[in-house]
Parts: structure tokens; C-alpha cells; sequence
């Protein structure tokens, strides 16, 4: 065989490895399609598995125990002052990731899936030609594209910059005494949580006016309250303009109120969001259209203009999260496969794992506001269940939006620990069209959320 | 480009259609205006145009289906392949935006595993009547929903062009008749004149029936769909059928003078382009009985409590044909003469018959006359065409003995050309009496061909 000479066929071509394209390529061979797999990684799993979730669900466990043997103290445990061994715990993570990696590559196998390593760019509607794969064009009747997205870089950064790449934190000797977190979403503050947790001193950026603007406000607050006790300093209106290497630092300079201020700080850590990663594809020379930005819209069928080449995952925009990709991809396998099915989920949970946790699912007050949807917002202090349990000081908090007409719930928001089994419960009750009452109905084991 | 085509507002009234047709399949390219569905709404038949030259890429229907003004039937992308690179592309409804949530409404209250099924079945949840806790749309429902839709839409395996529909009442109908034959009053067209608008006839047909035993356990059988003019004539005796209290009243007209009168002009008619036949008088002796006693060209208002009298006189010939029973309607009666009734019924029959019947043709009578004569049919009931309020029936004429005094106060039997009549009215809106009244002066004019024509002036 030589090198670039080949050329293939098969039925569904799934670009990119991450949890929607795997779950597309897994879904749709086991309806019988003949599938190939184009992905740029050592293994499927994309960033997600290689430098994303499972990292910061890893490190959050860590920070946890961390967190957890210092407050032990107070219940009357003393344990010996942690010792982090930075080559254990990346050779650790390393593991981790590779174990799953080779159980999502044998899953592919077992089904018949054609694994290729390279990048895939379109030539033609129903062509693609493969960099740095032994195969080089590859033909396919339908296709789903599920590239993820990339981190959105910051503006203006010189060379030189200290800038910290977390997915590279570990080959480092220690970590930073002190940096700069740019990026009050959902993984700035995993981020800011995890390095607070292991002992740097942290300074959080955030262009928006506060943390988190696409969740409520009321279940930002505690959150912020308790990260500007745990954090350095939480600048919020702060858009970071450019970054400069200063010293043995870093200036980092923004916009804030309409002045421009400067702050120094040993590293950076950009956390500002992902923009999807659709520029390199060759769309050009297909029926996809492009919307802004980059992302490709979809309908919830998961087909974008050509409506046989689907989109899943982080490129469609959106959530921007694995569970939601995960289904998207079944969709779309689905549907390439003759079948009848939609993207018709009406709670996405979403959990961020910092302390308190945050939760929410379904409709958020913020956008039944905006987009004038009538609804009626509970506040409960307890699970669900309504009565407060005088033994728990978790500060718990849940929030539900029901309709005014059924009392159905449509969405809800939690702040308190241990969310990801209650976002589960809300998630049901919206998807099941519950009433608020069943909710407070089922019990819940006394003291759940007592930490 | 992408673009969904969605069942356009077909006109006054209209809110769902039937698929009769569909002249394109997936992947087929089609341009601009070349026909692609045809449908069917109450009465007539529409082709639809593309709206746009592209690729079919979905079809959402399916011959047989009832779809609504506003649903996707067909989807188009651009031609994609030979499309230049570059060029503005449409962007489809955004997953932001799913299909079906409208902002103001909430969702539909269903398991996922439901809304699943549903998807699956093609059901939309939001017409389906939930049955379970508190208004939720559960599977058996679900379920319950797409049987319905079936048995009142078999597979289209079956599907052929109806055969004539024999009414209950008439013989089967041999060489084409010449002349309306009797038969039920088809489906009314909607309520024009100051009419609420009241429940959809056609969901009141779909309800689902109770379920049938497996009939092929005793021999063999032919599914022959139930649709089209069919079902639509079912919904209209249903509705009629059951609001309104029938009474039916029965008698004989003489026309042994009437015919002799018929067959001294038909020839005369017939050069004009017409056909003089009994419905043509007994159009003209509705119309002099209707001027008389006008509650019987009414209609009631439950909602408002009235009775609207209506001014006008629009009669609506019961007409068979091929394509099922249509009931087509002559405009102001009282203004026209034998000859121009005899012409315009005619061929508004004809028209009926070639299928050219529009659906304003079909609109806005104000009482109903079947003739099942020229079948053989004698004696019959039939059913008022709601929201009218009454319908006269005919039925042939036969030679019959009939005692009539003598002149020395003895009587004397002799043979009459004696014609049925039957008049089926809402017992609501008039009462026996006013009936045999009307019935009466209707046999009047038919006796006496002079009294008639002498109303007519």
C-alpha cells in the first residue's frame, strides 16, 4: 500500500472523535451502516476525553479530597499536610485517559468501525481527502461532522506571554503560586475552583458583568460569594484586550468601565469560551451552510443544509456539552439510517462543579423572561420535598419554574452539593411533564444533602 | 436553498385537505410551478405547484393523509451539487428553535418515550386528546390517535378510484341517468350566512370507532379506502344525523297533466341546451313554497339563539356521479324561469359529472331536493343537508288507479301518473302542520302546471 494513494468508500463518514462523533459512529453501526471514523487523535474521545472533561472531573475529585482532609480537621481528623507528587498525578490522568481511549477504540472495533488517524477536508459534496491518514479520499453518501470546537483565543497576546495550558499543567514541576483566570463561564470556574483548591492564589476575569450570564442570578450569587472568599480577586466588566510578557510575568491589560487598566500576574490561564472548529473542513465545496461565527446550524433532525451531512457536538453551538453531543449523535445516526428520530430533549442538564455546585435544566428564568413564556418560579430550601431539614446547612437551594395553567415543571435550577443525582430527578420531572407537587412529593433520604 | 413547503390557505373556510396524489418522490428535481401534490379539500380538487426549483428532499405525506393548512409536506433543498461554492446558502430552523414549541404554548405533556413514539407514528401530540393524569398525552393515547388515523386512512395499497356509490335508498344505478337521481344530501358546504362557526364536522367522523372483529377469520376481504368525498359524506350525515330531530312526511303528487306539459316542451328545451325534467318544476314549486313559508329556508342558531331566515333561494340538486355525491346549487331560483333552470341545471349536472364542479358551486344552498326518479326509486326518506332546514325527496311517477268522484256522486277508478314526494324536516325550527302545509302547496303547482307557472309570474 502507498501512502496517500488510497481511496475509500463507506456509507456514513463521521468527522471527529469526541463523544458526539463516536456516539454517531457507534450508533450507526449497530443499525448496520457501513462507517468510517476520521479522527486527529491517538485514540477516539476527542477533547473531551483527551484534555477536557475528564481533566477537570479528574482534578475536581482531587481538589475535592484536598478540600475535604483540610475541613476534616474540624470534625477532628487530622491528616499530614497533602504532598502533591506532579508526576503521579499526570501519570494518573494519563492512564485514565488512555484506558478509556482503548475501551472506546475496541467499542468501535467490535462494531466493524474503519478507524482512521488524520484530518478530513471536504473536496467535493460527497468527498473527503485525508491528511496524515493511510487512507487519502475518502467517499461517502452521508456524513456527520462532530469536530468540537477549539478555545477561543485571547486578544492581543504577545510572544512570550506566560499563558498556562491546562492540558499540559501536569508536565510542569508545580504549579503556579499565583495567575490570572480569563473567564467566569463554566469551565473558568471548574478551572479557578481546581487551582484554588490546590493552593494557587487565583484572579478571575470576566468580560460579562457577572459570572455565569447565561444562568440565573440568584444562583450565581452564592456561587460568586463564596469564590470571592476562596479566590484572590473576581474582576467582572473586565474584557482582557491584550496580554504581554512583564518580568518574570505577565501585564495583562482590558477594558473595564471604558477605561483601559492593567493587571500583573505570574501566568494566564484563558478559559473565554470555544468558538467551533468548522473553518478548516472545506465546506466550500459542499451544501453546508455556515451561520455566524462558524457554527453550523442544524435542524433537530441534525441535518444542516445538505440534509445528508449532519452536525453534532460543539460545532452546532449551543450547549457545548458532552451529553447533549452524545444524543445529538445518536440522532443523526439515526436518522442517516432511514430512521425517524429527533433531537427532542427539553432539559439539558448542566452541572457545574464548583463549591456550591450549580445546576440547572430545562427552562431558566432568564430566558422564560426574555423570551415572555409564562411561568411561575418556587423557591424551596430543601430538596424538593419542602421541608426544611434543620440538620442541613448545605445551603441548599432549588428553584422551579412551573406553568401558571398546568403547575407543570418546566425547568429548574439547584445551588447546594451533590446536584448531579438531584438535576437528574428535575431532569425527569420536565421530561415526564411532572407537577410540581409530584416532585415534592417523593422523598428524598433524610439529610441528602448534608455534605 | 433549502425551503419546507407547508400546505398553503387554500381559501375561505378550508382548513385541512386530503392528499390525493403525490407527483414527486425524494431526490427528485423539480422546477418551478411544475405540479407536485394534489389535494383534495371538501369538495374540489387543487394541484399544488413547486414554489421553488430545488431538490426533494423529504416528503412528509403520504396519499390518503389529512393534513392541515400550515403543515410541512414537502421539503426542497437547493441543487446542492451543481450549487457554486460560496453562494448564499439557507440556514435551517436552528436547533435553538425546535419545531413545534411555539413560544405561547407550552409543551405537550409526554414522556420522552411517548414523544418518541409519536415521532415514529408521525402523530403530532398536539392534536392528540389526553387521556392520562391531569391532561399528560400518554402512549395509549398515542397509540389510540394513529389507529384512528388509519382506519380512516387505510394503506394506500387499495387505492383506486372510488366505483358510484348506490345510495341506501336508490337501485343501482344502471346506464348513466339522465336526470339526478335520488340519493342522500352530500356534505353541506360550510355555514355562509351569519353562521358561527360550529364543531368540524369531519372530527366528529373520526372519533374512533369501536374495533372490528378480524372478518377474514370468515372468508376473505376486500380494504377499500374510506376517505375523499366518502368520509366527507359520512361527517355530514353524521352531523345531521344526529342534531337533528327528523321528521319525515310522506304523499303522492298527480302529475299526469305535468308530464303531458313535459313532454310537449322537452324537445323545445332540449334545443335550448337543457333538460326538462321533474326536478326543474319541482324546483320552481320549492321556490313558490319557500316565498310562502320562509321558516323553511332558515337555518338555527344554537349559539345565539335565532333562526336565520334567509332572503335569498338557493336550491341544491343532490347529483351522483362517479367521483361520489356532490350537491350543487342553483342561485335564486325565484328569479329564473323553466328554461333557464332546465338549461342551468344542466349543466351544472354535467359539471358535477366531469369533475369540473368548484367548491363556490357547492356553497350557500338554503334547501335541498333529491330525485331518485330516473333510478327506479320509489319511496324514500332522506336526511336534511344541516344547517338547512328541510329537503324534499321525489320519486317516480307511476301509472297508478286513483278513485275519483264521478259526476253522479258515484267514483270512478282511472289511471294517474302518480309521483311520491317526501318531506324530511327539522322538527326544531317547524312543526308538522307548517310541513304538510309546505308539502301540500308544493303538490299543488306540481297538479296544475297552469297554478305553477302562474307563481312563477
Amino acid at each position: 500500500m502507498v501512502m496517500g494513494d488510497m481511496e475509500m468508500r463507506c456509507q456514513l463518514l463521521v468527522i471527529g472523535g469526541g463523544p458526539g462523533g463516536y456516539s454517531a459512529a457507534l450508533r450507526a453501526a449497530e443499525l448496520g451502516l457501513d462507517v468510517a471514523l476520521v479522527d486527529d487523535g491517538p485514540a477516539p474521545g476527542g477533547n473531551c476525553l483527551h484534555s477536557a472533561c475528564l481533566h477537570s472531573r479528574h482534578l475536581l475529585h482531587l481538589a475535592r479530597l484536598l478540600d475535604e482532609t483540610t475541613a476534616a480537621k474540624r470534625l477532628g481528623l487530622d491528616f499530614a499536610p497533602p504532598r502533591i507528587d506532579f508526576a503521579r498525578v499526570g501519570a494518573a490522568l494519563a492512564r485514565r485517559v488512555a484506558d478509556e481511549g482503548r475501551r472506546l477504540s475496541a467499542r468501535a472495533k467490535e462494531r466493524g468501525i474503519l478507524l482512521l488517524r488524520g484530518t478530513a477536508s471536504f473536496t467535493g459534496p460527497r468527498q473527503v481527502r485525508l491528511f496524515g491518514a493511510e487512507v487519502s479520499l475518502l467517499r461517502f453518501e452521508k456524513a456527520v461532522i462532530a469536530v468540537g470546537s477549539r478555545p477561543r483565543p485571547l486578544p492581543g497576546v504577545a510572544a512570550g506571554s506566560p499563558i498556562l495550558d491546562i492540558a499540559a499543567l501536569w508536565d510542569r514541576e508545580s504549579l503556579p503560586t499565583t495567575l490570572t483566570v480569563v473567564g467566569g463561564g463554566h469551565i473558568g470556574l471548574e478551572l479557578a475552583t481546581i487551582l484554588a483548591s490546590f493552593g494557587s492564589r487565583v484572579t478571575l476575569l470576566e468580560k460579562n458583568p457577572r459570572l455565569l450570564a447565561r444562568a440565573d442570578e440568584d444562583l450565581v450569587r452564592p456561587l460568586h460569594d463564596s469564590l470571592a472568599r476562596r479566590l484572590a480577586a473576581i474582576r467582572t466588566g473586565c474584557e482582557v484586550i491584550g496580554v504581554a510578557p512583564a518580568g518574570d510575568g505577565a501585564v495583562i491589560t482590558c477594558r473595564h468601565n471604558g477605561e483601559t487598566v492593567e493587571f500583573r500576574d505570574l501566568m494566564v490561564l484563558p478559559a473565554s469560551g470555544r468558538l467551533p472548529a468548522s473553518d478548516r473542513l472545506g465546506l466550500d465545496h459542499t451544501a453546508v451552510a455556515v451561520g455566524p461565527g462558524g457554527i453550523l446550524p442544524v435542524d433537530d433532525r441534525q441535518r444542516t443544509s445538505d440534509p445528508d451531512i449532519f452536525a453534532v457536538g460543539d460545532v452546532v453551538g449551543d450547549t457545548l456539552l458532552a451529553h447533549a453531543a452524545v444524543r445529538q449523535g445518536q440522532v443523526a445516526a439515526e436518522v442517516a439510517a432511514g430512521g425517524n428520530a429527533a433531537f427532542d430533549v427539553r432539559a439539558v442538564p448542566r452541572v457545574v462543579l464548583t463549591r456550591p455546585q450549580l445546576a440547572w435544566c430545562g427552562l431558566s428564568e432568564t430566558e422564560a423572561l426574555r423570551r415572555r413564556i409564562p411561568h411561575q418560579v418556587h423557591r424551596l430550601d430543601s430538596p424538593f420535598d419542602g421541608d426544611h431539614d434543620p440538620h442541613d446547612d448545605s445551603g441548599f437551594f432549588a428553584k422551579l419554574l412551573t406553568d401558571p395553567q398546568s403547575g407543570r415543571v418546566l425547568g429548574a435550577g439547584l445551588v447546594g452539593d451533590h446536584l448531579e443525582g438531584y438535576i437528574g430527578e428535575a431532569a425527569l420531572a420536565v421530561e415526564m411533564g411532572a407537577l410540581l407537587e409530584d416532585l415534592r412529593l417523593v422523598l428524598h433520604p433524610y439529610g441528602a444533602s448534608i455534605p | 436553498m433549502s425551503q419546507s413547503f407547508r400546505l398553503p390557505d387554500l381559501g375561505e373556510g378550508v382548513h385541512e385537505a386530503e392528499i390525493l396524489a403525490v407527483l414527486v418522490a425524494v431526490g427528485d428535481t423539480v422546477a418551478e410551478g411544475q405540479p407536485i401534490l394534489e389535494v383534495e379539500t371538501d369538495k374540489a380538487a387543487v394541484e399544488i405547484p413547486a414554489p421553488c426549483s430545488g431538490t426533494v428532499s423529504e416528503v412528509r405525506v403520504a396519499v390518503g393523509d389529512m393534513v392541515r393548512v400550515g403543515e410541512i409536506l414537502i421539503s426542497f433543498s437547493g441543487p446542492g451539487e451543481t450549487q457554486p461554492a460560496g453562494s448564499v446558502k439557507t440556514v435551517p430552523t436552528g436547533a435553538a428553535a425546535p419545531t413545534g414549541d411555539t413560544p405561547h404554548h407550552g409543551p405537550v405533556p409526554a414522556s420522552p418515550s411517548t414523544r418518541r413514539l409519536a415521532r415514529e407514528l408521525g402523530v403530532d401530540l398536539r392534536l392528540v386528546a389526553a387521556n392520562g393524569p391531569g391532561g399528560v398525552v400518554t402512549r395509549d393515547d398515542v397509540e389510540a390517535y394513529a389507529r384512528g388515523r388509519q382506519e380512516a386512512t387505510p394503506p394506500a395499497t387499495a387505492t383506486k378510484p372510488e366505483a358510484p356509490q348506490p345510495t341506501p335508498h336508490a337501485a343501482p344505478p344502471g346506464p348513466v341517468p339522465s336526470s339526478p337521481p335520488a340519493s342522500l344530501p352530500s356534505p353541506a358546504p360550510p355555514p355562509s350566512i351569519g353562521q358561527p362557526p360550529g364543531p368540524e364536522p369531519r372530527q366528529e367522523a373520526e372519533v374512533p370507532a369501536p374495533g372490528l372483529p378480524d372478518f377474514t377469520r370468515w372468508g376473505p376481504v376486500e380494504r377499500i379506502p374510506f376517505r375523499s368525498i366518502r368520509r366527507a359524506t359520512a361527517a355530514q350525515m353524521t352531523l345531521s344525523w344526529s342534531s337533528i330531530p327528523h321528521v319525515h312526511c310522506e304523499d303522492s303528487a298527480d302529475i299526469t297533466r305535468l308530464e303531458s306539459f313535459r313532454q310537449k316542451h322537452k324537445n323545445d328545451i332540449a334545443a335550448a341546451g337543457g333538460r326538462l325534467t321533474m326536478t326543474v318544476f319541482a324546483i320552481k314549486a320549492a321556490a313558490t313554497a319557500l316565498k310562502t313559508y320562509p321558516r323553511f329556508n332558515a337555518s338555527l342558531d344554537l349559539q345565539r339563539r335565532e333562526i336565520i331566515v334567509k332572503n335569498s333561494f338557493h336550491i341544491g340538486i343532490a347529483t351522483d356521479s362517479d367521483h361520489g355525491l356532490y350537491v350543487p346549487v342553483i342561485r335564486d331560483v325565484d328569479r329564473k324561469s323553466i328554461r333557464e333552470l332546465a338549461v342551468e341545471l344542466h349543466q351544472l349536472v354535467e359539471r358535477v359529472r366531469g369533475g369540473k364542479i368548484t367548491r363556490e358551486e357547492l356553497q350557500g344552498g338554503t334547501f335541498t331536493i333529491t330525485n331518485a326518479g330516473a333510478l327506479g326509486g320509489h319511496r324514500f326518506t332522506a336526511i336534511v343537508n344541516s344547517p338547512e332546514v328541510a329537503i324534499l325527496g321525489l320519486g317516480q311517477g307511476r301509472m297508478q288507479p286513483v278513485v275519483v268522484p264521478g259526476v253522479d256522486g258515484h267514483h270512478d277508478i282511472v289511471p294517474r301518473l302518480m309521483m311520491p314526494v317526501v318531506l324530511c324536516f327539522d322538527h326544531r325550527v317547524v312543526d308538522g302542520a307548517d310541513a304538510i302545509r309546505f308539502l301540500r302547496l308544493i303538490i299543488a303547482a306540481l297538479e296544475d302546471p297552469e297554478e305553477l307557472f302562474l307563481a312563477m309570474i
